[in-house]
């Protein structure tokens, strides 16, 4: 019954997020949109320094590594939704009065099995990218000093379907492999009108990309002393040709002037990308971590009129109290230890891969996390709140203030056992 | 349980949220980032072919307008205008003639429509004929041309005149005639048995019409209101001996037309009679338009289908042209035409359809070229019109359109108004006609 009802909100939320996509960005019309910093995951109110850490009961999706510590036998299923109200600044908002956006969307889908005590599995869909804007901008008239009025609309999304093995080599040992599916469509409407044009011309462009990526992580988790454990981790993925196909549209006075599904096929070059990670973890209860990512982006030349892509890196920590209860099984007199809540604060400062009018712009912010555990269930929930700015107001550029909310729902239950534990 | 109701929490933020969606405004107000698939692209090298053309013959009948006068143009050469109309007499019965009457005098009273071309300061030498011919329309019996003229008989008046055509209310011209034809006129309105002054019809048998015409001297051309009278005064014995009147006016205006003969002997466009068309390569890369006098500017665009090979080429947004009228072409003495209007063609230099707006709406308006003079220097003096109808036509249509346009005021502006412009070819450096394209190239 459970299961269903979990099953059910799952769809419902997916059906929902699918109408309410309102964020604009309009730095997401650029390359593949914004590269989601995060993986609404437990590490996602410690800054999403992720990539050290692991647990029994929580998915931690940065590091394909960390399935291999899940708790055994049992199967998980995590889903979130993320809230976010960003905030506009700079010269390019027109009005005081109509300067923010709000939206809920769903983010993610995960599910992870732990097949052997050696050998963890997950499958899911997470995240990629999104473009999502709408804005005002002049054209120039070619062979002319003249400029035309543009509006810019994008919308669509890159997302990930995953496959992820990770295999304990030794006991506090882990490697994982996974196999990113990234697909999407990418649409940019792009309308230009003034006296020049009696109707609207517009060119809608809509950019498909797909192929499969590959990652490799690898998690150290010794244990210093009795109580204090440090556990190291890393990343990496090379260099990954997404297959694009752009088709083009053009509408002038309601009749369509230019029409062609196979106008651009080519790639869209993910680079590389690596991230490593470390987590010190203080009698079970205490946990510090920080990350390092970098993606280098700038191998890819890829550059327009206005904007160039840039080498992006992201320094992320945070810190966790976890509280735990203590039992004794009744059947077999051990003591088990059990996550009543934790507490997360964190922070993140990253340089994106965007460089806009020369400026590289930058995010940074703070988070913070609360997670509970059921007592009565195999249910758990982790709520986040981030706080960050992107971008700046130098130049024509704008600056985004954003609070986002982020609800991460788990579930999870006995997939199967060797004995028979109720009678 | 309380997961449950956190879960119907989450669900019913999830819907709230998607109801409560907001986007902001962003205006960039310069470029940012934009599909480089689409571009506009402007083109205003695209070459227009001008010339001067006959204009052969015209209707100047019915035009409202009663041409006087003429004036030499240093371009268009020496213009002179007659006039012939028909006159009718008013109704009357016997009683208001007595026999006793006596003849005072007899007026053509002329009105001045304030329409004039030329130097005002000089005084203008009138003829008064009588016609000996009746007027009668040439083909279909409808229209009287420039070029036709009717025999007259003997001067019955004649006046020396300096007209202030800008006066307000408007100046008229009062031109005595003769008071033998005046007398006459009496003697019949006395006579209650003769009938030539009964009906307009018998009148015109008995007197067929007059013709105003002025001399080789005359340095303007003027217009007057069709509204023109032939006043008889006359004192009819009573207790006042006043002067009374008797009017006779215009009351057939399709048989009022005007003449007009040019002399261009002497000028640039000397030759336009004999080859009919005159290219702007040929007369100083100008071209002349004063349909009046016969002269007026067409144009061709010969390369149009030449777009379709232009680099990425897909569809015409906007051709807009560009004309300019020459500097120092055009002075207080010699105004521009305030509308000009493009007409389509044919091979004779017939006068088609006009260019309109391009609108959705049912009335179709006709575009006059919203002229914009440039009081400083004159080198920025336009007429523009909106061609991309006729540009997009040219293209769709197979074979090559010859005919162009003409560029000529509206009626009855062309026949009635001697306004002239000289605009420059695409060779002109200072007034070049341009025709602006705009169009989409996809990449």
């Amino acid at each position: 019954m459970r299961t269903i009802f979990f099953i059910a909100i799952c769809f419902a939320t997916i059906v929902t997020a699918a109408y309410a996509q309102n964020n604009v960005s309009p730095y997401s019309s650029i390359g593949v949109g914004d590269i989601e910093k995060g993986y609404f995951d437990r590490s996602s109110g410690l800054g999403g320094a992720g990539l050290a850490l692991s647990g029994g009961r929580f998915l931690y999706n940065s590091n394909p590594a960390a399935y291999s510590f899940l708790d055994d036998r049992y199967f998980h299923l995590e889903t979130s939704a993320r809230y976010k109200n960003i905030n506009y600044s700079g010269k390019a908002i027109s009005t005081t009065s109509n300067n923010q956006s709000a939206d809920l969307q769903i983010k993610k889908l995960t599910a992870a099995i732990k097949l052997k005590p050696y050998w963890g599995f997950s499958v899911g869909l997470l995240p990629f990218s999104n473009s999502n804007y709408s804005f005002y901008s002049l054209k120039t008239v070619q062979g002319s000093g003249s400029f035309v009025d543009a509006y810019n609309e994008g919308t669509g999304n890159l997302s990930q379907f995953y496959i992820a093995n990770s295999f304990k080599l030794r006991k506090n040992l882990s490697i994982g492999l996974q196999v990113n599916y990234f697909f999407g469509q990418l649409q940019r409407t792009e309308t230009l009108y003034n006296t020049i044009t009696d109707s609207g011309l517009v060119t809608i462009n809509t950019q498909t990309l797909n192929n499969p990526q590959f990652k490799l992580g690898i998690q150290y988790k010794p244990l210093i002393n009795k109580n204090l454990r440090l556990s190291i981790g890393a990343t990496g993925s090379l260099q990954t040709k997404l297959r694009s196909t752009e088709m083009l549209n053009i509408k002038y006075g309601g009749s369509t002037l230019y029409n062609n599904d196979t106008y651009s096929t080519g790639y869209y070059t993910l680079p590389v990308m690596a991230g490593a990670g470390i987590a010190a973890i203080y009698k079970e209860k205490i946990t510090i971590t920080a990350d390092y990512h970098f993606q280098n982006w700038s191998d890819i030349s890829k550059s327009g009129l206005s904007y160039r892509l840039v080498n992006s890196n992201k320094i992320a920590g945070g810190i966790e109290y976890s509280k735990k209860l203590e039992f004794t099984d009744n059947y077999t007199n051990q003591k088990i230890k059990f996550e009543r809540i934790f507490y997360q604060l964190g922070g993140f400062y990253s340089n994106s891969y965007l460089q806009v009018y020369g400026k590289q712009l930058t995010d940074y912010g703070i988070t913070m996390g609360i997670g509970l555990n059921s007592m009565r269930n195999t249910m758990g929930i982790i709520a986040g709140l981030e706080l960050g700015t992107r971008g700046t107001t130098t130049g024509s550029l704008i600056k985004e203030n954003y609070t986002q909310f982020n609800v991460t729902l788990c579930y999870r239950d006995i997939w199967f056992t060797s004995k028979k534990r109720y009678n | 349980m309380m997961f449950k109701k956190i879960s119907v929490f989450v669900l019913i933020g999830i819907i709230t949220g998607s109801i409560a969606c907001k986007k902001a405004d962003i205006n960039f107000g310069s470029e940012f980032i934009n599909t480089e698939a689409t571009q506009v692209v402007k083109l205003d090298t695209f070459s227009v072919d001008v010339s001067t053309v006959l204009l052969d013959s015209f209707t100047s009948s019915n035009k409202g307008s009663l041409l006087l006068g003429g004036y030499t143009d240093p371009i268009f050469g020496r213009i002179d205008t007659k006039t012939f109309f028909e006159m009718a007499p008013a109704d009357y019965t016997s009683e208001q003639f007595p026999v006793t009457s006596t003849f005072d005098s007899l007026t053509l009273i002329l009105t001045l429509n304030q329409s004039y071309y030329g130097d005002t300061s000089k005084p203008i030498n009138l003829y008064v004929h009588e016609l000996t011919e009746k007027i009668t329309p040439s083909d279909n019996g409808y229209y009287l041309f420039n070029n036709q003229q009717f025999a007259t008989g003997k001067l019955l008046g004649s006046k020396t005149a300096t007209i202030l055509p800008t006066r307000r209310p408007a100046d008229t011209i009062c031109i005595r005639l003769s008071d033998e034809l005046g007398k006459a006129f009496l003697a019949k309105l006395m006579n209650q048995s003769d009938k030539d002054l009964k009906t307009s019809s018998a009148f015109l048998e008995y007197f067929k019409g007059l013709r105003i015409s002025s001399d080789q001297l005359s340095k303007v051309a003027f217009g007057c209101k069709d509204s023109i009278a032939m006043r008889l005064y006359y004192k009819s014995p009573d207790m006042y001996n006043a002067t009374k009147t008797f009017e006779f006016s215009i009351s057939n205006k399709s048989h009022q037309f005007n003449h007009i003969a040019v002399d261009r002997t002497g000028t640039i466009l000397s030759n336009l009679e004999k080859q009919k068309e005159l290219h702007s390569s040929v007369t100083g890369n100008v071209s002349y338009s004063q349909p009046i006098s016969g002269a007026m500017i067409k144009l061709r665009f010969p390369n149009a289908r030449n777009l379709l090979t232009l680099p990425q080429f897909t569809q015409i947004l906007k051709a807009q042209l560009v004309v300019r009228p020459v500097k120092n072409s055009y002075n207080n003495l010699y105004p521009l035409p305030a509308y000009l209007r493009l007409a389509s063609t044919t091979v004779f230099n017939q006068i088609g359809s006009n260019l309109i707006y391009p609108t959705t709406t049912a009335s179709p308006v006709t575009q006059l070229g919203n002229l914009s003079i440039d009081y400083l220097n004159g080198e920025n003096t336009t007429y523009t019109y909106d061609l991309s109808a006729y540009i997009k036509e040219l293209i769709a249509d197979g074979s090559e359109n010859k005919n162009g346009l003409l560029l000529l005021p509206p009626s009855p502006n062309f026949e009635s108004q001697f306004n002239r412009v000289a605009i420059g070819n695409r060779n002109n450096t200072l007034n070049k006609i341009e025709l602006q394209l705009y169009y989409v190239a996809v990449k």
